[in-house]
C-alpha cells in the first residue's frame, strides 16, 4: 500500500520554501514526543470531538423517534411535503464533496498541491451548492406556504393537529445541520487559504486538512441519515 | 524498572532527537485513488437504491393499493443508511487504516447513542401501560387533550407569538380559519369553495403522494367549516395528571413548578 | 517517581524559573497569564474562578437557609392587627418590581443550584487540581492541546459571564434543572432565563474541551515507563471523568439549545400545549446531568486515593479494583438517569432504571473498601489533607448509602422532592467532592504555591467544617422523612427547630471555610517556603520543585517504580532516616 514516503518530491517555489509555514519547516509542539505522536494525538482528539458532535445529533433523532412514535400520523404527512428529489440532489452534492476532500487528504499526503487546492475548491462549491439547495428549494418556499415551526405554523391545509412539531424538528434538525455544513466549510476554507499561501500542507504536515475533512466526513454521515429520516420514512 | 529502555522504543521517542523535528520514520497509509472513486460509485449506487425502494413502495401503494408493513420502509431506508454511513467512516474517514483506538472511541459513542435513545423510547412507548392493579386510578392527561384544545392555555392568546390567535379553536383549524377569511376578504366575488379548490389545485404537485388523493376533500367536503382532522393520535394516553392545563388560565402557567409561589401568595 | 535519569538535555534543559515568575510590572504580569498556555497557570486560573463561584454559590446558599430561619406566620399584635413575618429575605432586599418574598426565595435556590452545579462543581476538581498536576502526574509538559485548553478557560468565563449578567438582571426561578414547561413560560417578557440556559450551553463546550484534551494527554503523553497500571490513580479518576465528559455533554448542549429555541421560536418539542412532551425534556437533561453527577464525584474519589496513600504511607489496597472501578462508574453513570423521574415514567422503564441504579453501588462500594483497608495498618498522619480524607469516608458513605433508599421504587415514592434528597446529594457533592476537593487543596497546596500552610489552623477549619455540614445537611434528613418538601419557602411550625438547626449549622460552615480563606491568604503572604516533598509522595509532581518549573521537569523524566510503592522506594528529595523502608525480613 502506498504511503506518505512515496510523495511526490515537487519543490515548492522559491519565496515560499522557507516561510515558517510551509510544511517542510513545520516542528513539532515543545511537549510533543515526536512528529507522529503529535499528529495521532490530534487525530485522536478530532474523533472525541466527532462523537461529541454524533451525540449531539443524538438529540434531534432521539426527538424524531420519539415523536414519530407518537405522532405517526403527522410523521408520515410531514414527510409527503418534502420533495425527495431535492434531499437526494443534497446526498449526491455532500457525498460528491465527501469524495473530493477525502482527495484532498490523499493530495497533501502525496505533495500534490494543485490538486490538493482544486479538490478543496469542488469541495467548497459542493458547500455552497447544498446551502443554496435548502434554501431555494426547501426553506423559503416552505416558510412561504405557512410550513413553520410550532407556533409560527401557517399552513392552512394541514391535516394533522401535530404537523407543527414535525417543521419544528425538520428545521432544527436541518439548521444545525446545515450550521455544521457552514462552520465545516469555513474549516476547509482556511485550509485551502493556507495551502494556496504558503503551502502549509504535505506529506509530513497534514493534520489541519485530515481533521477538518474528518468534520467534514461527519457533516455528509448526518445527512446520510436526515435524508432518509425525512423524506423516505413515511 | 528494567523495561524503561523497551518502552521508550515502543513509542517511537528518540532520546537524541525527543521533539521528532525529523520527518515520519514510516509514514502514513495514503488510500488509493481507485477505492475512493469505488466508493463514491458505491455511495451513489445506494443513494439511487434507496430513493428507488421508496418510490416503489409509494407506487405500488398508490397504483395497486399494496401496503407494505409499515417496518420494511424503516429497515430498508435505515440498512441502505447504515451501509452507506459505515463506507464513509471506513473508507473516507480512513477508520480502516487507522489506529483502533479512534474506531473504538466512535462505537462507543454509538453504544451511548443506543442507550440514549433505546431508554427514552422505552419510557415513550411504555409510558400508557400501567399495572392492572392501578387501573380506574390513573387519569389520563397531558399533550393530546391539551392540543386538541390549546385556547385553556393562556399562552396562546396572551403572550405567545402575535401570530397565533386561537381564540378558543383548535390551532390547525384556527389557521385555516383565518385563510379563508383573508381570502374572502381579497376577493368579495369568490366563496369559501374557491379557496378549498384553489389550494386542492395547489396541492396536486405531481411530486406529492398523497396516499389517497382523489378522495381527500370528497372526505372533507369543499364547505366543510370544521374539518374532520385525523383521529388516530389525536389522544396520546398517558399515566399522570397535568392538572394545568385543566385550570383556568392564570393558574396554568404556575402549577408544574410553582410549589414554592403558591403556599404563601393564598 | 523516579530519581531524575539524565537521559537528554533537552531545549529547555538549562535553569528554569517557577512557573510563577513572571516580568516585573502588575499589568505585564496581567497579560502574561492573560495569554498562557501553561496548563499550571490555567489551572491556577481555574481554580480561583471556581472558588470565586463557590463564594457567589455559597451567599445564595445562605441566604436560602437564612429564609427558611423562620416560617411565614400571622402574627395578631396587641392591638389587634395582625402582621406577616417570616419573609426574611424580603425584609433584606425589599419587595420590587412586586416580587413576592416567595418569589425571591426561588431565584435564591435556583441561583444557588445553577452556579453550584455548572459554574462550580462541575469545572472544580478537573479543571483546576486536574489540569495542574494531570500533566505533571505523567511526566509530561503539558497538556496536549495548551490552546485548546487556554480557550476553554476562556469560554468558561464567557459562559459565567453570561450567568452573572442574568442575575444580575433579576435572577431565574426554574430551578437549576430547567424543567419544562414551567421554564417556557416564566419570565416572559424577559431575557433572563435565555442567559442562564446559555450561559449552562456555554460551559457545556468548556467542559468538553477540558475532557478531550485529558483523554489525549493521558493517551499519548505518559513518560517513558509508565505503563497505564503505573498512572495514579488521580489519573484514572480523571481519566473516566473526561469520557463522560465528552460523551454526555453535548446532549445537554442540545437540549439545551432546544430549550432556547422553545423560549424564543416556542417550536413546541417540550411543550404539552403544542404536543411537545415535557418528559422529553427530562430524559434528555438527565441523559447528562446523571452521568455528570460523576464528573462531580469521580475526581474527588481520585484524589481520595491519592491522599490516602500518601498520608498513610502506604501501597493503596486494591489498586486495579479502584482504576476499573472508575470506569467501571463512567460506564454505569449511562445507564441509569431514569431515576431522576420516577414519577414522571412510565412503570417499566421506572422499575428497569430502579433496577439499574443499584449497579452504581457495586464500583463505588469497591472504591470505599479498598480505601479503608488502605487505612488498616498504614502508618497515619493526622494532618488536614488526612481528616478531609476521613471527613470524605465518613460523608461520602452516608451520601451514598442514603441513595439506596431513593432508588427503590416504593421508597422512592415517599421520599421524592422531599428534604431527604436534598440531603443526600449535599451529602455526595459537598460531603464527597467539596470536602476532597479543600482536601486536595491542601495536600497540593504546597506544591502550586510553593508555601506551606499553617497545620494547626487548617485542622481546625477541617473540624469545623465536618460539624457544620453534619448540623446543616444531617437534619435535612430528618426534615425529609417527615415530610418536608424541598423548594420552598414556607413549612408548618412543626419543622422549625430542625430548619433553624440547619441553618445554624450553614453559618458553622460559613466559619470553616473562612478560617481555611485566612489561612490560604497566610501561607501565600507568610508561609514557610514549601520543600518539593513536604508528604513524602512517589507521584511524579513531589519530583519536581516546589513551585514546578515553567516546563514542569528539568529532564524528562523516566518512571522506574509505581506510583505506591511505598515499601521500596524512598520518596524523591526526602531523607531515608524519615521514611524508613519496612524491614523485608
Amino acid at each position: 500500500m502506498q504511503t506518505t514516503l512515496d510523495a511526490y518530491d515537487t519543490p515548492a517555489p522559491d519565496h515560499i520554501r522557507s516561510h515558517p509555514k510551509h510544511w517542510r519547516n513545520r516542528k513539532a509542539g515543545h511537549h510533543w514526543r515526536t512528529h507522529d505522536e503529535e499528529f495521532d494525538g490530534s487525530k485522536l482528539g478530532m474523533w472525541l470531538f466527532l462523537t461529541t458532535e454524533v451525540l449531539l445529533f443524538a438529540g434531534i433523532f432521539c426527538g424524531y423517534a420519539v415523536f414519530r412514535l407518537l405522532y405517526p400520523e403527522a410523521w408520515a404527512n410531514g414527510s409527503h411535503y418534502l420533495d425527495w428529489r431535492f434531499g437526494a440532489a443534497n446526498t449526491v452534492v455532500l457525498l460528491i464533496s465527501s469524495w473530493t476532500v477525502a482527495n484532498a487528504v490523499r493530495c497533501a499526503q502525496l505533495n500534490n498541491q494543485k490538486w490538493l487546492k482544486i479538490n478543496l475548491i469542488i469541495t467548497l462549491i459542493c458547500a455552497a451548492l447544498f446551502v443554496f439547495i435548502k434554501l431555494k428549494f426547501e426553506y423559503i418556499p416552505k416558510l412561504a406556504d405557512g410550513k413553520a415551526p410550532g407556533t409560527f405554523f401557517n399552513y392552512p391545509m394541514a391535516q394533522d393537529p401535530h404537523e407543527p412539531l414535525w417543521w419544528s424538528l425538520y428545521y432544527v434538525g436541518t439548521g444545525i445541520h446545515a450550521l455544521h455544513v457552514l462552520i465545516g466549510a469555513t474549516l476547509l476554507g482556511w485550509v485551502l487559504y493556507r495551502s494556496w499561501r504558503y503551502q502549509a500542507y504535505g506529506p509530513t504536515e497534514y493534520t489541519m486538512v485530515e481533521n477538518s475533512a474528518l468534520y467534514w466526513h461527519l457533516v455528509d454521515l448526518v445527512w446520510i441519515f436526515l435524508f432518509p429520516l425525512l423524506y423516505l420514512i413515511h | 524498572m528494567s523495561h524503561a529502555a523497551n518502552h521508550n522504543d515502543a513509542l517511537g521517542w528518540n532520546p537524541d532527537d525527543p521533539h521528532g523535528t525529523n520527518t515520519h520514520a514510516h509514514g502514513h497509509v495514503v488510500v488509493s485513488w481507485k477505492i475512493q472513486l469505488g466508493v463514491l460509485l458505491v455511495l451513489l449506487f445506494f443513494t439511487a437504491l434507496t430513493v428507488a425502494f421508496y418510490n416503489l413502495e409509494q407506487w405500488a401503494e398508490n397504483a395497486f393499493s399494496i401496503h407494505l408493513p409499515l417496518w420494511v420502509n424503516i429497515v430498508g431506508a435505515m440498512l441502505i443508511a447504515s451501509i452507506k454511513a459505515t463506507l464513509v467512516c471506513m473508507y473516507f474517514m480512513q477508520l480502516r487504516y487507522d489506529k483502533p483506538l479512534n474506531t473504538f472511541a466512535l462505537l462507543f459513542c454509538l453504544f451511548a447513542v443506543g442507550l440514549f435513545l433505546f431508554f427514552s423510547m422505552l419510557d415513550l412507548s411504555t409510558r400508557g401501560a400501567v399495572n392492572k392493579f392501578k387501573y380506574g386510578e390513573i387519569q389520563s392527561g397531558g399533550t393530546g387533550v391539551s392540543l386538541d384544545a390549546p385556547p385553556r392555555d393562556e399562552r396562546f392568546d396572551a403572550r405567545l407569538s402575535p401570530r397565533v390567535q386561537t381564540g378558543g379553536d383548535n390551532l390547525i383549524n384556527t389557521v385555516r380559519q383565518n385563510a379563508i377569511a383573508a381570502y374572502l376578504a381579497e376577493h368579495p366575488d369568490k366563496t369559501e369553495k374557491d379557496w378549498w379548490a384553489k389550494m386542492y389545485a395547489k396541492q396536486k404537485h405531481p411530486h406529492h403522494h398523497w396516499a389517497d388523493t382523489e378522495n381527500y376533500f370528497a372526505q372533507l367536503g369543499y364547505d366543510h367549516s370544521e374539518p374532520a382532522l385525523s383521529t388516530s393520535q389525536k389522544r396520546v394516553v398517558r399515566t399522570g395528571r397535568t392538572d394545568a392545563l385543566e385550570l383556568a388560565p392564570g393558574h396554568a402557567a404556575h402549577n408544574d413548578h410553582g410549589a414554592a409561589s403558591h403556599n404563601a401568595d393564598h | 517517581m523516579s530519581t531524575i535519569d539524565a537521559t537528554h538535555t533537552g531545549p529547555h534543559g538549562h535553569h528554569e524559573g517557577s512557573y510563577l515568575d513572571g516580568p516585573a510590572g502588575f499589568w505585564s504580569r496581567i497579560a502574561q497569564w492573560a495569554v498562557t498556555v501553561d496548563h499550571k497557570k490555567i489551572g491556577v486560573m481555574y481554580l480561583f474562578a471556581v472558588l470565586f463561584m463557590f463564594f457567589l454559590g455559597g451567599v445564595a446558599a445562605l441566604a436560602v437557609r437564612l429564609e427558611l430561619l423562620d416560617p411565614v406566620r400571622d402574627v395578631v399584635q396587641p392591638d389587634g392587627t395582625s402582621v406577616t413575618t417570616g419573609y426574611i429575605l424580603q425584609s433584606i432586599f425589599g419587595a420590587t418590581d412586586g416580587v413576592s418574598g416567595n418569589e425571591i426565595y426561588n431565584r435564591a435556590f435556583t441561583l444557588h443550584g445553577a452556579i453550584m452545579v455548572f459554574m462550580f462543581i462541575v469545572p472544580s476538581i478537573p479543571a483546576s487540581l486536574g489540569n495542574f498536576f494531570l500533566p505533571i502526574m505523567l511526566g509530561a509538559k503539558d497538556v496536549a492541546f495548551p490552546r485548546l485548553n487556554l480557550l476553554s478557560w476562556y469560554i468558561y468565563v464567557f459562559g459565567s459571564i453570561f450567568g452573572v449578567l442574568s442575575i444580575l438582571m433579576g435572577g431565574v426561578d426554574t430551578g437549576w434543572t430547567f424543567y419544562t414547561p414551567y421554564s417556557l413560560t416564566t419570565d416572559a417578557d424577559h431575557w433572563r432565563v435565555v442567559l442562564m440556559v446559555l450561559a449552562a450551553f456555554i460551559l457545556g463546550f468548556s467542559s468538553i474541551l477540558t475532557g478531550m484534551n485529558f483523554i489525549v494527554t493521558v493517551h499519548k503523553l505518559r513518560a517513558p515507563g509508565m505503563g497505564w497500571f503505573d498512572m495514579p490513580l488521580f489519573i484514572w479518576a480523571i481519566y473516566a471523568t473526561s469520557i463522560i465528559q465528552v460523551l454526555a455533554t453535548p446532549v445537554i448542549g442540545i437540549t439545551l439549545l432546544l430549550l432556547i429555541f422553545e423560549r424564543i421560536f416556542r417550536i413546541g418539542i417540550f411543550d404539552p400545549a403544542m404536543g411537545g412532551d415535557p418528559v422529553l425534556y427530562q430524559h434528555f437533561f438527565w441523559f447528562y446531568s446523571h452521568p455528570v453527577v460523576y464528573v462531580m464525584i469521580l475526581p474527588a474519589m481520585g484524589i481520595i486515593s491519592e491522599l490516602l496513600a500518601v498520608h498513610c504511607r502506604k501501597h493503596i489496597f486494591g489498586y486495579r479494583a479502584i482504576a476499573f472501578s472508575s470506569l467501571g462508574i463512567a460506564a454505569v453513570s449511562f445507564l441509569v438517569w431514569g431515576h431522576h423521574m420516577f414519577t414522571a415514567m412510565g412503570e417499566l422503564a421506572a422499575m428497569l432504571f430502579s433496577a439499574l441504579t443499584f449497579l452504581v453501588a457495586i464500583p463505588t462500594a469497591i472504591k470505599v473498601f479498598n480505601w479503608i483497608a488502605t487505612l488498616y495498618k498504614g502508618s497515619i498522619a493526622l494532618n488536614t489533607p488526612m481528616l478531609y480524607t476521613l471527613a470524605f469516608l465518613f460523608l461520602f458513605s452516608i451520601g451514598g448509602l442514603t441513595g439506596l433508599p431513593l432508588g427503590a421504587l416504593a421508597t422512592d415514592l415517599h421520599l421524592h422532592d422531599s428534604y431527604f434528597v436534598v440531603a443526600h446529594f449535599h451529602y455526595v457533592m459537598m460531603g464527597g467532592t467539596v470536602i476532597a476537593f479543600v482536601g486536595g487543596i491542601h495536600h497540593w497546596w504546597p506544591k502550586m504555591f510553593g508555601r506551606m500552610y499553617n497545620e494547626k489552623v487548617g485542622m481546625l477549619g477541617c473540624v469545623i467544617v465536618f460539624i457544620g455540614f453534619n448540623v446543616t445537611f444531617f437534619t435535612q434528613f430528618i426534615l425529609g422523612t417527615q415530610g418536608m418538601p424541598r423548594r420552598y419557602a414556607n413549612y408548618v411550625d412543626e419543622f422549625q427547630l430542625l430548619h433553624q438547626i440547619s441553618t445554624v449549622g450553614s453559618w458553622l460552615l460559613l466559619v470553616g471555610f473562612l478560617v481555611h480563606l485566612f489561612n490560604f491568604i497566610h501561607s501565600l503572604l507568610a508561609g514557610p517556603k514549601a520543600p518539593p516533598n513536604p508528604w513524602g509522595g512517589l507521584t511524579l509532581e513531589w519530583e519536581t520543585e516546589s513551585p514546578p518549573i515553567e516546563h514542569n521537569f528539568h529532564h524528562e523524566p523516566i518512571v522506574k517504580h509505581g506510583p505506591y510503592d511505598f515499601d521500596t522506594v524512598v520518596p524523591p528529595h526526602c531523607d531515608p532516616k524519615d521514611f524508613p523502608l519496612p524491614d523485608k525480613a
